[in-house]
């Protein structure tokens, strides 16, 4: 079930793709891009979790820009201690403007997760995701960017502070970014 | 047409943003025994436990022990399976320690799968009222009651409330000290509202320093106390047995001086009195 929710919204947020290709010239001087982002979702009991990270992504194609993405650290208090998390992964972004200020973007990223300690052995995580950003241009050079993401627990758990998710969840989270042009 | 999907988008977001799905939160309980005959201290590392830390000082040598945990698993069965690897005991170090030092400590642990899944929600012990006391915190909130022995706490955001017949020495960054104590000691943070009651009129003397946090101290009426009161950057206010001063800084001998309460403030405000 969770499956299909995943890929259904994948399904529903990528025919955006062809629409932005109509909106046609992305000859804007912001190309590489520095992210600064943060989400949240609130799990059982309206427990809040959040996913703050950086990324960066080189400008391969008027529409398409490539890179890492999701570089974060994450802790969780677990019975045995507290468990500590890097993640980190390849970013594929396809991009598009709406008018001067407007754009937006489909993001699609595999962020990858060691986590650590509370006596418990070293681990892998990862949670492929598919977001979705309308960014508003400040200036040339810096923009706002609200995100919508869909994320799937691919492995056994993840962290996600302030908690480990177990496999197979499906996080659906809103999200800010802010977004400096290079 | 961009407008029409632009807001489809915005509402999309807003109806499904912000929610992990599939997955249930189950709580269970843990009570730990042991025997605290002999023992001298024991230590707790509140650091781990989400919501609050309580401690109370009983009359026997008993050790006890009730956590409450939480896990998040796919489903409900998978969330019971889990919740019976759950352990929780109390270990005393007697091949380290010499018999008159004998220090204890809880441990909680879970072993198969799913160990990663558990948080301790809250912890509440028991243990012998006399021994000496320490408590690690982050962020958890702590309580300690009904202590005749010393109680050492230290932790970051934590709020600290307690009652103890022994000294206290704690140290805070964000979190609020409050309660009282019959010997004194010392309590420091560096924003937490800092207020301390002195129980008994043998108190030994106390350090009080707090930097942008509001202190507030009572002592019994009747001793013989010298006051070196200072806020730097604040005002001190001192009202004890018939003597009222108030300042930058108050020194002064009371009932003839002899027990030292010494204050220090950077912003926050200092307020002394019966």
């Amino acid at each position: 079930m969770k499956r299909y929710l995943f890929l259904l919204t994948i399904l529903v947020l990528f025919p955006i793709k062809g629409i932005g290709q109509m909106a046609g010239n992305t000859s804007r001087t912001w190309a590489n891009i520095l992210s600064v982002d943060v989400n949240l979702a609130f799990g059982p009991n309206a427990t809040a979790t959040w996913d703050p990270s950086i990324g960066f992504r080189l400008q391969v194609h008027d529409h398409f820009r490539v890179g890492i993405g999701d570089v974060s650290y994450g802790s969780a208090d677990l019975l045995s201690g507290t468990r500590h998390a890097i993640m980190g992964g390849p970013v594929v972004e396809y991009l598009a403007p709406v008018s001067s200020e407007l754009s937006y973007s489909i993001t699609a990223g595999v962020p990858l997760q060691n986590r650590w300690g509370a006596s418990i052995p070293h681990t892998f995580g990862a949670a492929p995701y598919g977001s979705a950003a309308l960014d508003y241009h400040f200036s040339q050079i810096f923009s706002l960017a609200g995100m919508l993401r869909v994320q799937y627990l691919a492995t056994e758990a993840y962290l996600r502070s302030p908690r480990v998710l177990p496999s197979s969840s499906v996080i659906i989270a809103f999200g800010l970014g802010f977004h400096f042009y290079l | 047409m961009n407008k029409k999907l632009l807001l489809s988008f915005s509402c999309l977001s807003i109806l499904l943003a912000g929610c992990i799905v599939d997955v249930v939160e189950q709580n269970t309980e843990r009570m730990a025994y042991g025997n605290g005959k002999n023992l001298s201290s024991v230590f707790f590392d509140a650091s781990i436990v989400r919501e609050a830390f309580s401690v109370q000082g009983g009359s026997t040598d008993s050790l006890i022990a009730n956590g409450t945990f939480s896990l998040w698993a796919p489903g409900s069965g998978t969330a019971s399976s889990i919740a019976q690897n759950v352990n929780l005991y109390w270990s005393i170090d007697t091949l380290h320690q010499a018999n008159d030092t004998l220090q204890g400590k809880l441990f909680a642990y879970a072993s198969g799968p799913g160990q990663e899944l558990l948080s301790i929600d809250k912890m509440a012990v028991t243990v012998p009222r006399k021994i000496h006391l320490s408590v690690v915190a982050g962020s958890t909130d702590v309580s300690v009651h009904g202590m005749t022995g010393d109680t050492y706490f230290e932790g970051g955001s934590s709020n600290i409330d307690f009652t103890t017949a022994g000294r206290i020495t704690m140290q805070t960054s964000s979190g609020k000290i409050t309660g009282s104590t019959d010997l004194g000691g010392s309590a420091i943070s560096t924003s937490g509202a800092i207020n301390v009651t002195l129980t008994s009129k043998s108190f030994e003397g106390i350090f009080v320093k707090d930097s942008t946090g509001n202190v507030n101290l009572h002592i019994p009426e009747g001793v013989g106390v010298s006051f070196f009161l200072v806020a730097y950057g604040g005002y001190v206010n001192l009202s004890y047995d018939k003597v009222s001063q108030s300042g930058s800084g108050v020194q002064v001998n009371v009932n003839g001086g002899g027990k030292v309460v010494r204050v220090e403030t950077g912003t926050g405000n200092i307020t002394v009195s019966n």
